[in-house]
Order: structure tokens, then sequence, then C-alpha cells
């Protein structure tokens, strides 16, 4: 144990140039500990051998995503279990961000991602990677967890760490819109560490506290997006710039609590702050309720709000000069502003008998829709600006346009199996 | 800077964690496996469906700009 606090102590002390290093360091060293430790605790599990099948539609601000999902996980001789992921988005978005900033369009983005699961007595090793390609996204990751359980599985500390590398690209179009080549934009880097406690508090309650701290550093902006200035009585875009670095922090607690009847409820809450001055919370209380040997119901309730980025601006009220175009730091993502929203949803399960499934343990056929209503404070809907009543004449002046708002639906059906 | 002195923050805690667990070795579990049967409902479990909570995380981390502590990521960003 002195050899492992006095490398500890060295990682407190030292300052690494590169922090990706260093939080692998404290990583390393956490997991040496962790092995170092003997407790008396029931053996932990893999999770179950299981097959869904999914397909996803979400609606909102004229954008489509829809597209498949399979995920299948095998166990192996009781001691590992690997899964595996394809997804599938397609996507056509005509949002206020395309409709006033650029073009209309579709494109596809696959993600594919893999991991495998390792169980030796009361720790599981987890390792996983992700590959995500779209005509102008290119996005790698790799993650690794364990977790380990204490005082007879009352107890599981878990820790991870993931790093990610992106390509960001724009699309060359022709004059028909039609792709003809696409420029690299920037590169971007994403690390996150995070540590989490769970815990069994008593026979009907479970409680879990997590923590993240993540690391983006690189190009992080959406090169198709635009700030607005003022120039007289018009506006220009011109293009944003962001910091280059970006650390956050987010703290979230979680509570599942059996009612007297067959019943759960789970109430969650996190916070999120960021070098950025973004500052965000969010609640969610959901209600489980089986009907039956086959149905489970769900209610859930989902509320979010954030305040905006310090360099943040619905639109410039001057037009920089070549000189602020290359220093100013400025932004009029709607992502960026301060907003909240709210999402009301229900997911509904049927178990089906088995009888004419027999290789199945279990089947279920599952329902979930949400809504989610969006309310921008300070993100106007340009296109109102842009828009002309009967006189021709503008609907609204610009900058003054109304505080932007909408609503997405949310559909997911999926088919499970366990075998 | 604000992220690496939260990070010692959490390697701190971390071995306070650890210490306290060296410390508590002799406690015996509170909850009995037999008196676990409300615990282990399906119905229990903080991610039922991974499939879909995976698919809702993504499109919630896409929309806003707080992210992590919710137990699941991924790349890509599909939020043009």
């Amino acid at each position: 144990m002195a050899v492992i606090k006095t490398l500890l102590v060295k990682t407190l002390m030292t300052n690494p140039l590169v922090i990706g290093k260093a939080l692998l360091y404290r990583v390393l060293c956490a997991l040496i500990i962790l092995g170092s430790i003997q407790y008396q605790a029931f053996a932990a599990v893999l999770p179950e051998d299981r097959a869904d099948f999914a397909f996803h539609s979400y609606e909102g601000d004229n954008s489509e995503f829809r597209g498949p999902s399979v995920l299948i996980r095998k166990q192996f001789a009781n001691r590992a279990s690997i899964w595996a992921n394809y997804y599938v988005d397609m996507n056509s978005a005509a949002s206020v961000d395309v409709e006033t900033q650029g073009s209309a369009y579709t494109e596809e983005r696959t993600e594919i991602s893999g991991g495998i699961d390792f169980l030796h007595d009361r720790t599981l090793l987890s390792l996983s990677v992700t590959n995500s390609s779209e005509n102008d996204y290119e996005a790698d990751s790799i993650a690794f967890s364990l977790s380990q359980e204490f005082f007879g599985d009352l107890s599981t500390l878990s820790l991870s760490y993931s790093t990610g590398e992106d390509e960001v690209y724009q699309n060359v179009r022709d004059a028909d819109r039609n792709i003809v080549d696409r420029t690299l934009e920037g590169e971007a880097t994403h690390q996150r560490f995070s540590l989490g406690w769970t815990q069994i508090m008593t026979k009907s309650w479970i409680l879990s506290l997590n923590a993240e701290a993540s690391v983006d550093e690189g190009f992080l902006r959406n090169p198709y997006r635009s700030a607005r200035a003022l120039n007289n009585d018009n506006f220009t875009s011109i293009p944003e710039l962001y910091p280059t670095t970006r650390n956050s922090q987010a703290y979230a607690i979680k509570s599942m609590y059996y009612l007297p009847y067959r019943a759960a409820i789970q109430l969650e809450y996190r916070v999120f702050n960021d070098s950025w001055d973004i500052e965000a919370s969010n609640y969610q209380i959901k209600y489980i309720h089986p009907f039956g040997k086959h149905w489970i119901t769900e209610l859930r309730v989902r509320a979010y709000e954030q305040t905006q980025a310090e360099f943040y601006s619905d639109f410039l009220e001057f037009l920089p000069n070549e000189e602020q175009l290359q220093t100013l730091i400025r932004a009029s993502d709607k992502e960026l502003g301060t907003y909240d929203n709210i999402t009301l949803g229900f997911a509904l399960s049927y178990e089906v008998e088995t009888k004419w499934l027999s290789w199945f343990d279990k089947v279920s056929v599952n329902f979930a829709y949400d809504r989610v209503s969006t309310s921008y404070d300070n993100f106007s809907d340009k296109r109102l600006g842009q828009a002309v009543n009967e006189n021709d004449g503008r609907l609204f002046p610009i900058g003054t346009e109304p505080a932007f708002s909408f609503d997405a639906d949310i559909v997911r059906m999926f088919l499970s199996f366990w075998y | 800077m604000k992220t690496r002195r939260s990070i010692n923050v959490s390697l701190v805690l971390l071995l306070t964690l650890m210490a306290l667990l060296q410390s508590c070795s002799g406690i015996k579990p509170w909850v009995k496996p037999y008196e676990r049967e409300n615990i282990a409902d399906p119905i229990m479990a903080f991610d039922r469906d991974p499939i879909d909570s995976k698919f809702m995380s993504h499109g919630f981390g896409n929309r806003e700009a707080a992210i992590g502590a919710e137990g699941s990521g991924g790349g890509g960003c599909g939020c043009n």
C-alpha cells in the first residue's frame, strides 16, 4: 500500500502538461488500489444474454431522424460477455438553423459499437469501442470501466474512462445541392472520467451517485452554423468562433424505490457546469407499474434547464472588423443559449408467451413515446425576420423576432429476446 | 484548471472512500440475500432497456449542453 500511496501522491502533486495523461495515471492508480482490496461479498453477475431489434423516429422543428438499431449480447463460460450494436440515423432537416443559415439536407449516420465484459469474482471489467460515420463527421471512441461490489453486493463502486477523436468536415455541394466533395474543418478530442457509487439502502430502495468530468479540445463548433451581426438595418452572417477547450463536470443522484405494491418509482437529479459558464440541471421522475403477468407500463416526466455560454448572443450588435473576426469568441448556436425543455412520455412492454418460442427464455414487445417541448429565452425565430407580410414588409423587423420554441415527438418500437 | 481541481477532489474523495471501506470491512450486509425479492424485480433496474436508454441519452446529449454522469455515452454528432 505504501508504494501505491507514493504513486498517488506523485500523481496528485505533479502537474502534467497533458491532462489526458494525468487522467490515465489516476485511473490506473485507482484500479491498482481497487485490485488490492479484499472484501467479503457475493459474486457479481454478467449482463443477461439478450438481443434487441429497434426502430426509432424523431420529428421536431422540421427535422426527422429515423432508423433501426440492433443490440446483441452473449455470455461465454460465465466469465465474459460480448456485445455489439449497429445503429443507423436517416436524417432530413429543415430546422430553423438550417433554413436561416443554409439549405435543407438529407444524410445518414451509422454507428457501430462493441464491447466485452470480464467477470472475476466481484469485479467486472469492461472495454468498448465505438465508430460513428457521417458524410461530414467521423468519430471514434474507446471506453474502459471497472466496477467492484462490496458488503455482500450491497454496494458497487464503478470507475470509467473514455477517450474519443472526431474529424469534422464540411460538405461541398454543386449547384444542384449534390455533395461533390468535403473539406476537413478541424479535429476534436474528448475525454471523460467518471466515478459512481450504487448502494442498496433497504429491502426496497437503491441509491446511486455519479460524478463525471470531461475535457473537450480542438474544433468544437458546427461548421455550418453562423452568428448574426447587426449591419445598419440588416444582419450579416459571420462564422462562429468557439474556444478550443471545454472542461465540464456533472453530478447526478438517482433513487429507485419499490412501492408497497408491485410498482417502482425512480427519481433522478443532475447538475452540470462547464468552463464556458453554462450551468444546467435536470430532473426526472419515472413511475413503473406492471399489470398482470405480461404488461409493464411506465410514465415519466423530465425537465431540463440551462444558462447560456458566456460568448453566446442571439446577434452581435456591431459588425466585427477583420481583426475582431479572428479573435472575438462568438456563437449564435441555440444549444448554447438559455432555454428549458420538458419531456412527457410513456412506455408499454408486453411479455409474449414463449410456448411457441421455446428456444427463448423470454420475449417482449415494446413501445415508447416521448414529447419534448423546448422554449428558448434568447434565441429568436429568425424565419419570422425573413418572412414578409402582404405589403412586402417584414413580418417582424430583424432583431425583434419572438423567441423560438418547438415540440418534438420521439417514438421507439423494439423487440427483445432473452436466451 | 477547474476540471483538474475537480478531478483532484474526486480522487481525494475516492481515497477517503477506500479508507472508510478498509475500516468497515467487518460490516455485515444489512439486507440479507433472502430479503432481496423487491430489489431483484426487473422493474427495479435503473437501465431496464439499454437499447432505448442509449438512444434517448444520445438524443438529449446532442440537443442539450449538459453531458455526463448518466451512465452512457457514444460517438458522433447527428446534430446539424
